[in-house]
This record gives C-alpha cells, structure tokens and sequence, in this order.
C-alpha cells in the first residue's frame, strides 16, 4: 500500500467520524468517498485482531502437525509457505490490513527462526527483533515494529544492564521524529506506539538500586513530553509524559513513609482537581486548546470511560 | 505528525467553505480539543480514590471503628452524587467520574456494611441486588451508561454469576444462572425508555447466553454435544442480531464463540495428535473463509442503526 492509498484510507475514516460529529452532510461524505477510493481490502481493528488469532492458531497447527516428524521441514515448509501465501494474497488480491497477511508474515518468520540453531547468547534477541522488524517494514504495521524495539531494549539490558536508558533513547528519537509531518500513516503510528510503550516496557529493567536515577530519567523524559504537547499540540506526547510521569511519581511515593491508602488519596485527589481546574479553564473556548468531545482512537465509544452525563 | 491538510484544500469545493476552515484548522492544531486526556485524568483519579477507600475500609476499620467508616464512606458517597446533580446543568467531562466515584463507593460501603453487621444473615449476597438497584436508578437519574453497567454486574453477582464462579459452581447451575440473566437483561431492555442504553443490554445478554452455553462444553458426552450445538446456534443468533443493527462487534465475537464451539465438539472425539492438529488447521482455514464471506456480507449493509429502529 503506497503512501496515497494509506492517506486515502485515513480519509475515508475520519470522513465518516466528521459525518457522525455533524460537520458533513452524508452526500459530502459520500464525495470524499468517491474522491479518494480504496483498491486494497481493509478491515477495522477489530475483525483484523479476530482475523490474526484464527491465522496464528492455524499457522501454529500447521507448524506442530508437520513439527511431528521433523522440526526442521516444519520450520522450513511453514515458515515458507506462510510468507508465500501471505505475498500471493497482498500482490494478487491486494489484501492489506486484514489481519491475515499479517498473521502468516509474522508466523512465518517465527517458523524460519526456529530452524536456526540456539545458540542461547543475546544475540539471538536480534534475529528476534529483526524478524519482527522485517515484518512490520513489509507490511507497515506499527505494532510489529514496536515490538521489535521492545526486543531490542530486552537485548541492551541482557548484555548491558541498560534497558532502561535504551528504552528511553528509543523513545526519544521517535518522540522528536514525530515532530516531522509525515506522508504515512503507518509511520506516524509507529512513531506514536514507539514513544508511548517502549518507556513503560523499559521501567520493568529498572533495579531498585538505581531508582533516583530512573525518578529522574522519567521525570526529564516526561516534562520533555510535556512541553512538547503544550507547544506542537499532539494526543501521544500527552499520554506520554503522563505515563512517564505517572512512573517517575510511583516511583518517588515509594521513598515516601506514609500509608499508601494515603498516597493514592492524595494522587486520586490530585489528578481530580486537575481535571475540573483544566475543564473550567477550557469551558467555552473555541480555539487553541479546547474541550469539544473527541476521540483518540475509533474505538473509544466502545471501550468508553464513564459517559458524559445529559 | 500526519496532516491531512492538502486534501482537505482539494476537497473545499466539495465539504464548503465553512467545514474545510475548520478541519484545517484541526489538522494545523489551531483547535486541539483535550476532551480524551481531561476524561482520563478525571477517571484515573476517580480510581485512585475509590481504590484508597477500599484500602481504607480493609486495613483501619478496627483503629477507626467500623460504624464510623461505613458512615464516613457513605457521606463522601452521598458528597458525590449531590455534587454531581448539582452541577447537572453545566457539567463538565470531571463531573462524570466524580458520579462514578461515589458509586463505587456505594458498592464498596454497603459491601462492608454487611460483611461488620451482618444485616442480612444468610442471605448476605442480597447485598448485590440493593447495591443493583441503586446503581440501576442512578444510571436512569443521572442518564449514565457507566453505572448502568455496574447495576448490571452486581445484578449478575446476586444471581450467583461472578468472577470465578464459572469454576467452583456446577455447571448446570452456572448456565441456568446465565441464562436468566441474559433473559432478564432483554426484559430490561424491553421496557427501557433511555435509547442509549439499549447496547450495553444488548452486549450483556448476548455475552451472558454465549457463557451459558459454553459453560457445559466442558461436561463430558452428549451433554458436550448438545452444549457445543447451543452455543453454535446462540452465535448465530447474536450474530444475525449484528447484521439487524449493523453492529460488527456482535458478529466478530459472535463468531469466535461458534469456531471454538464447533472445535472443543470436533477435538473432543480425536485422540491422535496428528489428527488434532489437522483438525485445527482446517477448521482455522475453513473459520476464515466463512468469516471472509460473513464480513463481505456485512459490509454490503448500510450504517448502524438507532436502538429505536431495531
């Protein structure tokens, strides 16, 4: 899918977000749609993650049927078969993101691994991470590619205790490239997944011997966060330097000898005040920041926090 | 960070003046709404304060006192509702998890109501219907999806069906239970005057059939049989029931519901290990196609569709 087809595919989303929100008429809707056409086969996030599991549980039967005679042929013909069909399905039938093709890729390569000898060093981490990296470069997936940066942060800690300042060197690149208006969507959101999971991933390596130096690496991490959505305005620095900071303050209450019934008063209390001080602040603007309903994904009104009252 | 600035230039003759100044105003971030962050800060905080009070009410009612802390609960409770209502008119997005506070606060203080005093006796679990009912007049009050939901889960607590119960209850008597709160949710939903509530039955019942069904497959023989075929055709139900409101969720998992039905009725009856993994490898290959022409099916329909058409 080239770099036109995936903005077109944004479009059509949010042509039918912006009908719904009342900014469109249908037949203006229906415009867009007729303007910008999808050739490719998608499906929304939901059918592709139905459409993933069913292909990975076959994949993997297919792996451990033939695995009954010998690992080797059922690394090589699963592993193989998978990516070839896989590529029929993308160049013959424009299959794109179905879940499927990503499901066989993925399965396919894991399969190939497996043939390769254990050599039990860490640098087996990165053949992982490549075959992941692999993956998501061919078919753009965002979720693969983080993946493959979370390996590469499990890497830096086996072989130099540092998957803490990996993850956050990780990070940081994407959070400034993201800085960089973009032609993909793919990119964008690998950029966004990059920033927002690997940090967290990277707080599971942290020691407890070294816990005013990560206190301090999340706090700098997330004010940087901070001040980068204040001043270029963008959903995943925000929750970014809330994850970041949420960490360094969890953190640093740990240092604190008070009741944790207490500490959770206070931080539930906190973020409370917070959010009414921010509502009053932002009731009845209507430009810079604002408070009209919006959504960060499509799937927000189904996995909605509580809904706004009448 | 992606912008879909040029299109909307190319798109002004279509969508109009007035919407292209405003979507390019959304995409240069002139207008950058905070509505999913302040949601998150407000319901964060919520729980943060809500999980204290349950740390509260475990650990200190003996230093402070039972009845003073079933009192001091209640009143911050009563606090939330009335801060609430009282700001109805001109409510902000804090205002909804401040409703969702006080109500969990409602279920955690009259939990621990009748765990110190038993008011009940033995029909201690009458609690959850009390708390049921609660939730279920305020959500009707306050117009809130959010304690409907917790109105139907303590609902489904007092007819016996909670967490871990699917394990230590007969199963006989898990899928009777089910049934009957899938049954009395349609009866709800049936006399329900709040459109917007009509899904969250929706959902709920189905789930609540599909678990009824599924929860004899694991009983041996032909009760296995008859409970596979009965969760393969309450699927289909549910998933006829997502095509009539056009509403792919219920068809996705109504779905996966019948696959591992149809499989646990298949895998039962095979002891050879290459037999198994054959099975699953066709019945994944043969569970895509279907749900490939499912979908294609689905996708011919038009948009969802109101709960006051269906």
């Amino acid at each position: 899918m080239n770099a036109e087809h995936e903005r077109a595919w944004l479009l059509r989303g949010r042509a039918a977000a912006w009908h719904k929100e009342g900014l469109l008429d249908g037949a203006a809707e229906q415009a867009i749609l007729a303007a910008h056409p999808q050739p490719w086969r998608v499906y929304g996030l939901l059918a592709q993650l139905v459409f993933f599991v069913l292909t990975c549980v076959g994949a993997g039967a297919c792996y451990f049927f033939f695995a009954l005679g010998s690992d080797t042929f059922a690394g090589l013909f699963t592993g193989v078969g998978a990516i070839a069909l896989a590529e029929l399905l993308i160049r013959a039938k424009r299959w794109w993101a179905t879940g499927v093709e990503a499901a066989l890729w993925i399965a396919g390569m894991l399969s190939l691994i497996s043939t390769l000898p254990s050599s039990g060093k860490p640098e087996a981490l990165l053949v992982l991470a490549a075959a992941f990296a692999v993956a998501g470069g061919r078919l753009r997936q965002p979720l693969f590619g983080t993946i493959a940066a979370g390996i590469v942060v499990h890497y830096f800690e086996e072989r130099s205790d540092l998957g803490v300042l990996a993850a956050l060197t990780i990070a940081a690149l994407a959070m400034v490239a993201l800085l960089r208006t973009w032609r993909r969507v793919s990119t964008e959101w690998l950029l966004i997944l990059t920033t927002l999971v690997v940090p967290i991933a990277g707080r599971f390596y942290a020691g407890a011997e070294w816990r005013k130096t990560t206190i301090a690496l999340y706090a700098a991490f997330g004010t940087l966060a901070l001040v980068l959505a204040l001043v270029k305005r963008h959903h995943a620095w925000f929750l970014t330097a809330a994850a970041a900071l949420t960490i360094a303050v969890v953190d640093a209450a740990r240092t604190i000898p008070a009741p944790l019934e207490a500490k959770l008063a206070a931080g539930g209390a906190f973020l409370l005040a917070l959010s009414f001080l921010v509502s009053s602040i932002l009731r009845n603007r209507t430009s810079g920041f604002v408070l009209t309903p919006a959504t960060l994904t499509d799937f927000d009104d189904d996995l909605r926090l509580p809904p706004p009252s009448p | 960070m992606i912008s879909l600035e040029p299109e909307l230039h190319t798109l002004r003759g279509t969508i109009g003046d007035r919407a292209a100044d405003l979507l390019i105003a959304r995409e240069r971030r002139e207008v950058f709404s905070l509505y999913p962050e302040v949601r998150l800060l407000a319901w964060a905080g919520a729980m943060l304060l809500a999980t204290a009070a349950g740390i509260i009410l475990k650990d200190n009612y003996e230093r402070i006192g039972p009845h003073a802390i079933a009192v001091l609960i209640a009143l911050v409770a009563a606090a939330c509702y009335i801060w609430t209502w009282r700001r109805r008119s001109r409510a902000s997005i804090a205002d909804d998890s401040v409703l969702l506070l006080g109500a969990l606060l409602v279920s955690a203080d009259v939990a621990f109501i009748e765990s110190q005093f038993h008011l009940l006796g033995d029909a201690w679990y009458r609690h959850f219907l009390i708390v049921a009912v609660v939730h279920g007049l305020g959500a009707y009050l306050y117009g809130s999806r959010a304690l409907l939901t917790l109105s139907i889960i303590a609902g489904a607590a007092w007819l016996g069906i909670e967490q871990g119960t699917i394990n230590t209850l007969d199963t006989t008597q898990f899928s009777i239970r089910a049934s009957l709160c899938g049954a009395l949710l349609l009866l709800w939903r049936a006399v329900n005057r709040r459109p917007e509530f009509a899904v969250t039955f929706e959902h709920f019942a189905a789930n609540f059939f599909l678990l009824a069904a599924m929860a004899r497959t694991d009983d041996g023989g032909i009760e296995q049989a008859i409970a596979c075929l009965a969760t393969i055709a309450v699927a289909a139900l549910v998933i006829v029931w997502g095509f009539r409101t056009r509403r792919e969720a219920f068809v996705l998992y109504g779905f996966v519901y019948a696959v591992i039905a149809a499989d646990v009725l298949l895998l039962e009856r095979v002891k050879d290990e290459a037999i198994t993994f054959l099975i699953v490898l066709v019945s994944m290959i043969a569970a895509i196609a279907l749900l490939l022409f499912i979908h294609a099916r689905f996708d011919q329909l038009g948009p969802e569709r109101p709960s006051h058409e269906r």
